[in-house]
């Protein structure tokens, strides 16, 4: 339970940053340039992908509707960190995100496995 | 009425949300302390064990549960028997068998006694002091929905008018706000009226599906008091037709079947009595032996258990319940598990059934409902949440303080958006203040008033005859104080003071629960008791978090005094300028 | 309209306010009896399963109430939302009544 969880919270961070990065507003914000189309449709292509990616985590941990409900109370907890994040710590929300990218894909193949 | 779709919509939502914004702040912070309704009454009940450091496994427990129900001599005329394991599941932190004897005449149940059990001797706890009475964590429960000093039918209606209110303030919340997907994860800091705005927007977005599902499901709770004219509008207005929908409706939804109502199997056999006159079977059982005598014929029931642990997992059975043989039916071992495997509200979802005497499983009953009902049901039951385990219950806590946080900020936001006007004209000034206040004495006012309702749990003696109600009156003479004193101060000290004592009152109960039990942190600590410990900590949290905010308060009342200063004395030169 | 008010009420506030009071009243009261009236409404559209359809109606009749609030509050004229409400629910009593007299 606790891989299962750390790999849905990682995710879910992934998937919130990823997206609200690939907004013109935030990627400037962070990183002081106007973003690149490639930028945006990567981040929003993983932005995408982790949040299905946080979803299917969250079905193996607790039946199905249980875990729609976890899904979507895991996403409250992660955009209000991420926005946060943005308000004060801009540089930090950015550097999580290479950190949780990989800590997720790594902890969910292990719960996969395990 | 206005301009634009969208600014009638903003209109409304503003409107709706100031009438019953405060009301709902007292709703929706009792009604998140609900979520650990449990755990509060058992921090409020001291004497009571805390949770056993080694918790052996279900057929050990079991087997010690059962030994104390088969050699008592009180339990042997019990209606039922019941083991409450110490596991995983909620408000399961002590091992304990209890009966229940048939109810006396005039009774619609009969009284159940309970035993503690110590889960390393397998011998009864004896408590050193009786368990105080206590208002608990249901008086908060009771409050959520039917307030207090008013009559409950009165008070459910009042609720509910601000539900329905405040789902037309979410919905035209949603609607107004143009770019919502934009501002996703917008806040401007430092910025006076926008990081208001962007604070309760992003407060707001963030829980949105949680909002709209605990304003509309809070409605149906009612549905029938919500929506009275709905039912006998189609099937008349006497009592005779609204039995004829209430019977209809439950054969076509199934859940007829389900209970187990005119034949068939069910749900657990506790929930069955407790239907009472509606399943009729009460009164035909045409004496059968005793339960005590009964046991002599079970089988080895403890196998079962240990079978039942093997399938679930450890700490995943919650309760065992025997029921003795009657009339028709073999007496039989139902075994509930720690949370239900659905959202649907249901009673012991998942419950395994055995016949007591032969070992045997018993088929499941069918559960097989109509989608109306699942629909129904399911939004009842992500409502209180029962089915949620560890973590979901703390994610359901964060949304309901969101909520708690969303309605403060939307009622704040009202009141800074005008303060620039104030120059207008006097009866607006009057209007404004009011709500000023009113946001005071309700947001701060509150939070004092929930911190002395645990204040006085600890400080009114423990054997006083009616203490809960006194616990209760505490909550609202703290309330009603702080009130008092809000009224009398202008609005920024009144903030700063009444935000100040919130949050020094709960700071201090932890060490205040230390100096008065043994249940402190020191303790429940080291004994691992984390659900326990848990309320302790929260105070604290909360306490910070109010102690955040008198800061805040007290920097910017600072500035404000400056800037103010400032004006007043550029507003002189302005106008000297001028003549 | 606007002629009644001008008699009742001196100011352009009180008139707004009138008006204001008068949506509210449509929306709360009026809206309230359109939503439990969709009831039965709906139900004459069932055949079978009728409890179930009642029930199933009055879940939804929540929806019907709030879509009637925000239709009264963002007509541009209240003349309009008053006929709206008015009418909708002479119609639907009508029809409901029809219904149970026998004669839909």
């Amino acid at each position: 339970m606790g891989l299962l969880l750390f790999s849905i919270l990682t995710s879910a961070y992934t998937a919130m940053a990823a997206l609200g990065l690939s907004m013109d507003k935030h990627f400037e914000q962070v990183f002081g340039t106007e973003p690149k189309p490639l930028y945006q449709r990567l981040l929003q292509s993983t932005g995408w992908l982790y949040l299905l990616l946080t979803l299917w985590l969250c079905i193996q941990g607790w039946p199905l509707a249980i875990g729609v409900v976890v899904w979507f109370g895991t996403f409250t907890l992660m955009q209000g960190s991420f926005a946060l994040l943005l308000a004060y710590k801009q540089r930090l929300s950015s550097v999580l995100l290479w950190a949780t990218l990989p800590l997720t894909t790594l902890s969910a193949v292990l719960v996969e496995l395990g | 009425m206005k301009q634009s779709f969208r600014q009638s919509m903003t209109w409304l939502h503003t409107w709706t949300g100031l009438v019953v914004g405060w009301v709902l702040f007292f709703v929706f912070v009792t009604g998140t302390a609900s979520y650990a309704t449990q755990e509060i009454t058992r921090w409020m009940q001291p004497e009571r064990p805390m949770q056993p450091l080694l918790v052996p496994d279900a057929a050990t427990q079991f087997e010690m549960a059962y030994q104390q129900l088969r050699s008592l001599p009180q339990s042997q005329q019990a209606q039922s028997w019941t083991v409450n394991l110490a596991s995983d599941a909620r408000n399961s932190s002590a091992l304990s068998a209890s009966w229940t004897a048939a109810p006396a005449p005039g009774e619609r149940r009969g009284r159940t006694e309970t035993l503690y059990i110590d889960t390393s001797s397998g011998q009864p706890i004896e408590l050193t002091e009786p368990v105080r009475e206590t208002a608990g964590g249901r008086a908060l429960l009771r409050m959520h929905y039917a307030l207090h000093y008013i009559p409950a039918d009165t008070a459910i209606l009042i609720v509910g008018l601000c539900t329905m209110l405040m789902l037309v303030a979410i919905v035209t919340g949603v609607v107004a706000h143009k770019k919502i997907i934009k501002d996703f994860f917008t806040y401007r800091q430092q910025k006076g009226l926008r990081s208001w705005l962007d604070a309760h927007n992003l407060i707001s977005v963030s829980a949105l599906p949680f909002y709209l599902m605990i304003t509309y499901s809070g409605l149906l709770f009612f549905l029938y008091s919500y929506m009275p004219l709905a039912v006998p509008l189609t099937y008349g207005f006497e009592p005779e037709h609204k039995d004829a929908y209430y019977s209809e409706l439950m054969t076509q939804t199934g859940s007829g079947r389900v209970l187990g109502l005119g034949g068939g199997g069910g749900g657990p056999r506790q929930a069955q009595t407790e239907q009472g006159g509606r399943s009729g079977r009460e009164g035909r059982s045409a004496r059968p032996l005793p339960l005590g005598q009964q046991a002599e014929q079970f089988t080895d029931l403890t196998v079962l258990l240990a079978q039942t642990e093997q399938l679930w997992g450890k700490g995943q059975i919650r309760s065992v319940t025997i029921t003795p043989g009657a009339r028709g039916q073999a007496a039989q071992l139902q075994i509930t598990p720690a949370y239900a495997d659905t959202i649907r509200r249901s009673r012991g979802a998942g419950t395994l059934s055995f016949n007591a005497l032969t070992g045997q499983a018993l088929p499941a009953a069918p559960s097989d409902l109509a989608a109306a009902e699942v629909f129904g049901s399911s939004m009842l039951g992500l409502h209180e949440g029962l089915f949620a385990g560890s973590w979901l219950r703390w994610l359901y806590l964060v949304s309901g303080l969101l909520g708690c946080a969303m309605i403060a900020t939307g009622l704040v936001l009202w009141t800074v958006k005008r303060r620039p006007k104030l120059a207008k004209t006097g009866e607006y000034q009057a209007g404004h203040q009011l709500v000023e206040k009113l946001n005071v004495a309700t947001i701060a006012g509150l939070s004092f008033a929930l911190a002395a309702y645990f204040w006085a749990n600890r400080l009114i003696p423990a054997d006083l005859d009616g203490r809960a109600q006194w616990e209760i009156h505490s909550l609202f003479l703290a309330w009603g104080a702080l009130a008092l004193y809000s009224f009398s101060r202008p609005v920024f000290i009144a903030w700063r003071d009444c935000l100040s004592l919130s949050a020094v009152a709960f700071l201090l109960l932890p060490l205040l629960n230390a100096l008065t039990t043994e249940r402190h942190l020191g303790q429940t600590l080291g004994q691992q008791d984390w659900a326990l410990a848990s309320v302790d900590l929260v105070f604290i949290l909360l306490g910070l978090m109010l102690g955040w905010a008198a800061v805040k308060v007290q920097r910017k009342s600072g500035v404000t005094k400056r800037s103010t200063a400032t004006r007043s004395r550029a507003a002189v030169v302005a106008s000297t300028e001028v003549l | 309209m606007s002629k009644l008010l001008q008699f009742f009420a001196a100011t352009e506030l009180a008139r707004y306010r009138w008006t204001v009071g008068w949506r509210v009243f449509l929306a709360s009261v009026g809206g309230f009896l359109i939503a439990n009236l969709s009831v039965p409404v709906l139900v004459l559209f069932a055949d079978e399963q009728r409890a179930l359809t009642t029930y199933s109606a009055t879940l939804f009749s929540f929806v019907v109430w709030l879509a009637v609030i925000m239709l009264v509050f963002s007509l541009s004229k209240t003349l309009h939302a008053t006929l709206l409400v008015l009418g909708a629910l002479l119609l639907m009593s009508g029809v409901v009544l029809l219904a149970q007299g026998g004669l839909l």
